[in-house]
C-alpha cells in the first residue's frame, strides 16, 4: 500500500475538496442566510416560518401528499412483494422486470399525459361519455389536483418500495417461517408474527424514502398546478433569492424534513442488518406455486396495475404522434411531425445536447469518484475513511430542490458573472449537482461490487508479483466492471432526467436540459404539448433502454440501487 | 395393538430427476428415540421435512398413532421441530420464541408463563427469558430451540442434525443433554443426522439411509455387529471387508467356510450364494502375544499378518497390516506390552471369533 499513499492522499483531498465546494458550502450558505438579514444573525425567520398562513397550508399540503403518498405505496407494493417473493407463476420474470417500468419517466412528464387524459374533454370523460357512465365532462382534478399529484408519485414510486421489501423479505431465512408453521401458525398468522415483524425494517426504511422523496418533489405539482406545497413555494422565491430570507428558512425547513427522514430509514436499516445476519440461509427457499385460478387472478390484478400505472406513458406516447385529441377516446389522426421535430427545433436539440453532455460528464466523474471512494474505504487502512464514505452518502439526505437552491444563492452571489455563477452559464453548477446527487448511488454499486470480489483474489496477484496499482487494473477493475457500469447506466439515466436542479439552475434557453425544455414546452403555444410529450417520449425510450440494461447486468441485485442506507 | 407412533408407507419423493426418496416405508414405536442416519443427499432431511408437512411426498401414506395425515398443513402436525440453523426468531426474545407454539394454540397468557419459566427451567436456561437470541452462545440457542419444542408437550419431536452448528465439546455435552432429556418424557424423537457417533451412542433404533432408501433398519448393536450389506457394514465404522467365493449356497447363521486364512467358522447375516463379502471390525482383530484365544482355542479363526505401518492415536494403537496379500486394519488398546509386541515389519498370529467374522452378500441392494 505503501507505493499509493501519496495517490489515495490526494484523491482524498480531492474528494474532500469537491463535496466541501459543491455541497456543504452551498449547504451552510443555505442555513447561514436562513438566519441573517440585513440587519445581521436574527432567529426571526426560523422562528416565525409558519407564522405566515401560506407556508402553514403549503406545509400542511405537502406533508398530506407525503403521507397519502407513502400510505398508497405501501398498499400498492406490499401485497406485491408477498405475491413475488414467496409464490410461483407463469410469467412471473417478465412480470417482476415489468414492474419496473412506471420508473422510467419523472412523473412530472407523465403528469402532462395525465392532465389530457383526465382532462374535461380528454379520453377518460368522453370514454365514460360514450359508455353512458357519465352525461357530462367530468373535471376529475380540478377540483382535487392533490389527489392527481397523489396517484401519479404513488404510480411511479411504489417499484422502489417494491425493489427493498422484495429484497427484505427474500433475506429472511425460510427457516423462521418454517418453524412457525411448524409450531402451528396458519400462514397469515406466520406472515403477522414473524414474516412482517421481520421485513419490517427494510418496509420502513423504503416507506420513509418514499416520504422524502414525494415531500420534496417539485415537478408533479408545478404541472397540475399546485402552487401550495413547500417545493413549490420555494420554487417561486427563487426569483427574490438575494433578498428573502424567508425563502432560506423554508429550505431548512425541508432539509432537515429530509434528512430526518434519511435518518429514520439509515436506523431502521442498520436495524434489519444485524437481524439478517443473525441465521445462515439454511434450506433454499420453496415458493408455494399459485393454482391455475390464483394464477389469473395474480395476472388480473398485475395487469390492472400496469395498465393504470403505464397509462400516463401511454398517454405521453399518443400525445406525441397525434394531432387532434379532443373529445374523443383515441387521438383522431396521427403523425410523426412531432416526434421529428423533437430533434429538429433548436430549443429541444440543444436540449438533448446539454443534457446528454451533462449527464456524461456528472457520469464519468461519478465512476470515478465512487469507484476511488469505495477502494479507500474498503481496501485501506487509511484514517478517516468512514468520515469519508459518510461525507459521499450524505447527497441521499439533501433533496435536488435544496441544492439548487444552495448552488443558486451561493455560487451566484460570490461567482457573479464568472463560470460559477447559474445566471450566466449554469453548466458546471448543473453538472456538479448530477454528479453530486448521484454519487451514493456510485458509490454503493462499487461498494456491494468491491465486498463480493474476494480479498484473496487480490492477494494471490500480489503474491505473483503485481504491486497495488496493477492489482486495480488487472484484478479489481475487471471484476467490478458489471456492478460499475450499471451504476453508471442508473447514474446517467437520472441525472437525464434530474428535474429540479434543472428548472432552477438553467435560466437562459440555450442551456435548458431535456427537463426544463418539456416544463417550458408544456405551456407553449402552437402543439407545445405535443413536442413536449415528443421530447418525452424520446426520453421514456433512453430511460426504459438504461434500466433494461442495468438489469440484465445486476440482476436481482438492482434492488439495491435504491435503498436506503 | 397400539398404533406405531408414526408409521411411514410407500413414501417417494423426487426433485426434478433426483429420487429423494425411493418408496420408503418405516414404522417409529412410541417413545423411542429414533435415527435417520445417512450420508448427505440420502434423502434423510426430505423424510423429516415430509414428517412436519414443509414437503410434500409424491406418494404413499403417513400415519401419526394411526392417524393418515399426509394431507395436513404443517401448522396441523403437531410435531415441532429443531431446525439445523435453529430458526430462533431474531425479533422475539428467548421467552417469546418459547412462547410461541403456546400462543398459536390459546393458551392462557398465566399458563404460558409458567410453562415457559418450566421449560427454561428444563433447559437449564433460567433467567435468560429476556435475552434475544443473538445475545446467546451456539450451545444455548440449541437449549432455546430445544425449549421452544417441548414446551408444547408434543407426541413427536423432529430434530434436523441438530448438533452439526456446534463445536466438538458442545456437541458431545448436548448430544448427552438431548439423551437425558428424551429419557425423561415419553416423547417419541426424530434424529436426522450424518455422524454415526451420534447415532450409534443414542439410538434406541435407527434406519440407514443412501440414495432414498432404507438400507438398514435395527438397533444400533445390531446394525454394527450385524450389518446387512456393505453400505451399513462400512457407513457405520471402519471394516475390513474382502471377497469370497464357495460353491453351492449357505444358510443365514454359523457356517464354516473356506477363506485365504484357511477354514473359518464364521456368521452369515442372510443366505449367501457363490459370494459372500467377509466383515471384520479392526477392534475384533486380536493378536495372540498380548491377549490369549479363548478356550477351546480350536473355535477361533486364526491368520499370520504383517505390521506394515503402526500409529499411536491416544488410547489405541492403530495398525495397517497385510495378510495373504490382503490389507487388514487392526485396532488394538494401547498398553506397553501390545507397543512392544506389535512391532513394524513383524509377522504375527492373529485371532477372531466367529461371531465377529461376519458374511453379508456382495452387493447392496
Amino acid at each position: 500500500m505503501n507505493r499509493l499513499r501519496l495517490p489515495v492522499q490526494l484523491l482524498v483531498l480531492a474528494t474532500v475538496a469537491y463535496l466541501g465546494f459543491f455541497l456543504i458550502w452551498p449547504l451552510a450558505h443555505v442555513f447561514e442566510n436562513a438566519f441573517r438579514d440585513p440587519r445581521g444573525f436574527t432567529p426571526f425567520y426560523i422562528v416565525n416560518l409558519f407564522r405566515n398562513p401560506a407556508v402553514r397550508e403549503a406545509a400542511r399540503n405537502s406533508f398530506l401528499l407525503a403521507l397519502l403518498v407513502t400510505l398508497l405505496t405501501t398498499a400498492i407494493a406490499l401485497p406485491l412483494a408477498w405475491l413475488f417473493s414467496r409464490h410461483t407463476f407463469p410469467g412471473k420474470t417478465p412480470l417482476s422486470a415489468a414492474l419496473l417500468l412506471p420508473m422510467i419517466l419523472p412523473p412530472f412528464v407523465s403528469a402532462v399525459g395525465m392532465k389530457i387524459l383526465f382532462a374535461r374533454a380528454g379520453a377518460i370523460s368522453t370514454l365514460l361519455m360514450r359508455l353512458g357512465l357519465a352525461n357530462q365532462p367530468v373535471d376529475w382534478f380540478g377540483a382535487q389536483p392533490l389527489l392527481g399529484i397523489v396517484v401519479l408519485e404513488s404510480l411511479h414510486l411504489f417499484p422502489i418500495l417494491f425493489l427493498n421489501l422484495s429484497a427484505a423479505l427474500a433475506n429472511i431465512d425460510p427457516s423462521l417461517e418454517e418453524a412457525a408453521l411448524n409450531l402451528g401458525a396458519t400462514p397469515g398468522r406466520v406472515f403477522r408474527r414473524v414474516t412482517l415483524p421481520l421485513a419490517a425494517p427494510g418496509l420502513f426504511a423504503g416507506m420513509t424514502l418514499v416520504f422524502v422523496w414525494s415531500f420534496t418533489e417539485l415537478g408533479t405539482p408545478l404541472v397540475f398546478g399546485v402552487r401550495r406545497v413547500l417545493p413549490v413555494l420555494i420554487y417561486d422565491g427563487v426569483a427574490e433569492i438575494g433578498s428573502n430570507p424567508a425563502a432560506y428558512a423554508q429550505v431548512v425547513f425541508v432539509l432537515l424534513v429530509a434528512a430526518l427522514g434519511f435518518w429514520i430509514g439509515k436506523y431502521a436499516t442498520n436495524r434489519h442488518r444485524q437481524v439478517a445476519t443473525l441465521g445462515r440461509l439454511s434450506v433454499s427457499r420453496t415458493e408455494v406455486s399459485l393454482s391455475p385460478l390464483g394464477s389469473i387472478l395474480a395476472w388480473l390484478a398485475l395487469a390492472t396495475l400496469l395498465f393504470v400505472a403505464v397509462l400516463p406513458h401511454l398517454s405521453i406516447l399518443f400525445l406525441a404522434v397525434s394531432r387532434r385529441w379532443f373529445l374523443t377516446v383515441l387521438p383522431e389522426s396521427w403523425t410523426l411531425a412531432f416526434i421529428r421535430q423533437a430533434l429538429d427545433s433548436d430549443l429541444t436539440r440543444a436540449a438533448l445536447v446539454n443534457s446528454l453532455g451533462l449527464s456524461l460528464a456528472a457520469t464519468f466523474l461519478d465512476a470515478a469518484l465512487g469507484f476511488s471512494i469505495a477502494w479507500i474505504c474498503l481496501r485501506t487502512r487509511l484514517w478517516g475513511r468512514d468520515a469519508l464514505d459518510a461525507l459521499a452518502m450524505i447527497p441521499l439526505a439533501v433533496p435536488g430542490l435544496v441544492v439548487a437552491f444552495g448552488y443558486l444563492g451561493a455560487f451566484g452571489s460570490v461567482f457573479r458573472g464568472s463560470l460559477l455563477d447559474p445566471r450566466h452559464n449554469p453548466y458546471i453548477l448543473l453538472a456538479a449537482g448530477y454528479s453530486i446527487r448521484r454519487l451514493p448511488y456510485m458509490v454503493r454499486a462499487a461498494h456491494a461490487g468491491l465486498e463480493q470480489v474476494s480479498l484473496t483474489y487480490e492477494e494471490a496477484a500480489a503474491n505473483l508479483g503485481a504491486s497495488p496499482w496493477r492489482i486495480v487494473q488487472r484484478i479489481t477493475l475487471p471484476l467490478l466492471s458489471a456492478n460499475l457500469l450499471a451504476g453508471a447506466i442508473l447514474c446517467f439515466a437520472f441525472s437525464m432526467l434530474e428535474v429540479s436542479d434543472s428548472l432552477i439552475l438553467a435560466q437562459a434557453e440555450r442551456f435548458y436540459p431535456l427537463t426544463k425544455a418539456i416544463y417550458t414546452l408544456m405551456d407553449a403555444l402552437e402543439n407545445g404539448v405535443n413536442v413536449a410529450a415528443a421530447l418525452g417520449a424520446w426520453a421514456m425510450l433512453l430511460l426504459g433502454a438504461a434500466l433494461l440494461w442495468a438489469t440484465a447486468l445486476l440482476g436481482r441485485r438492482i434492488g439495491q440501487m435504491f435503498r436506503t442506507g | 395393538m397400539t398404533p406405531h407412533a408414526i408409521s411411514v408407507q410407500n413414501l417417494s419423493r423426487r426433485f426434478g430427476t433426483v429420487v429423494a426418496l425411493d418408496n420408503v416405508s418405516l414404522d417409529i414405536q412410541a417413545g423411542e428415540l429414533f435415527f435417520l442416519l445417512g450420508p448427505s443427499g440420502c434423502g434423510k432431511t426430505t423424510l423429516l421435512r415430509i414428517l412436519a408437512g414443509l414437503e410434500k411426498a409424491d406418494s404413499g401414506r403417513i400415519l401419526f398413532e394411526g392417524h393418515d395425515i399426509a394431507n395436513r398443513p404443517p401448522h396441523e402436525r403437531g410435531a415441532p421441530m429443531v431446525f439445523q440453523n435453529y430458526a430462533l426468531w431474531p425479533h422475539l426474545t428467548v421467552a417469546e420464541n418459547i412462547a410461541f407454539g403456546l400462543v398459536e394454540r390459546r393458551i392462557s397468557r398465566s399458563e404460558i408463563t409458567r410453562r415457559v419459566q418450566e421449560a427454561l427451567a428444563l433447559v437449564e436456561l433460567k433467567g435468560l427469558g429476556d435475552r434475544r437470541p443473538g445475545q446467546l452462545s451456539g450451545g444455548q440457542q440449541q437449549r432455546v430451540v430445544l425449549a421452544r419444542a417441548l414446551v408444547l408437550n408434543p407426541r413427536i419431536v423432529l430434530l434436523d442434525e441438530p448438533l452439526s452448528n456446534l463445536d466438538a465439546k458442545l456437541r458431545h455435552e448436548m448430544r448427552e443433554e438431548i439423551g437425558a432429556l428424551h429419557a425423561r418424557t415419553d416423547i417419541t424423537f426424530v434424529y436426522v443426522t450424518h455422524d454415526q457417533t451420534e447415532a450409534l451412542s443414542l439410538a434406541d433404533r435407527m434406519a440407514v439411509m443412501s440414495n432414498g432408501r432404507i438400507l438398514g433398519l435395527g438397533t444400533p448393536a445390531d446394525l454394527y455387529h450385524r450389518p446387512p450389506n456393505p453400505f451399513c457394514a462400512s457407513f457405520l465404522g471402519e471394516a475390513n471387508l474382502f471377497p469370497l467365493r464357495f460353491d453351492g449356497s449357505l444358510p443365514s447363521g454359523p457356517v464354516v467356510i473356506s477363506t485365504p486364512f484357511g477354514s473359518w467358522y464364521a456368521t452369515a447375516v442372510a443366505p449367501l450364494s457363490r459370494t459372500a463379502l467377509c466383515m471384520i471390525r479392526p477392534e475384533h482383530l486380536r493378536p495372540e502375544e498380548v491377549e490369549s484365544p479363548p478356550q477351546p482355542a480350536g473355535r477361533a479363526n486364526r491368520l499370520e499378518a504383517r505390521i506394515v505401518h503402526s500409529r499411536m492415536m491416544g488410547s489405541l494403537l492403530f495398525l495397517q497390516m497385510e495378510a495373504a496379500e490382503i490389507r487388514l486394519h487392526a485396532v488394538v488398546l494401547n498398553r506397553p506390552e501390545a507397543v512392544r509386541a506389535l512391532q513394524t515389519g513383524r509377522t504375527l498370529p492373529w485371532f477372531v471369533s466367529p461371531d465377529e467374522t461376519i458374511l453379508l452378500p456382495d452387493h447392496t441392494p
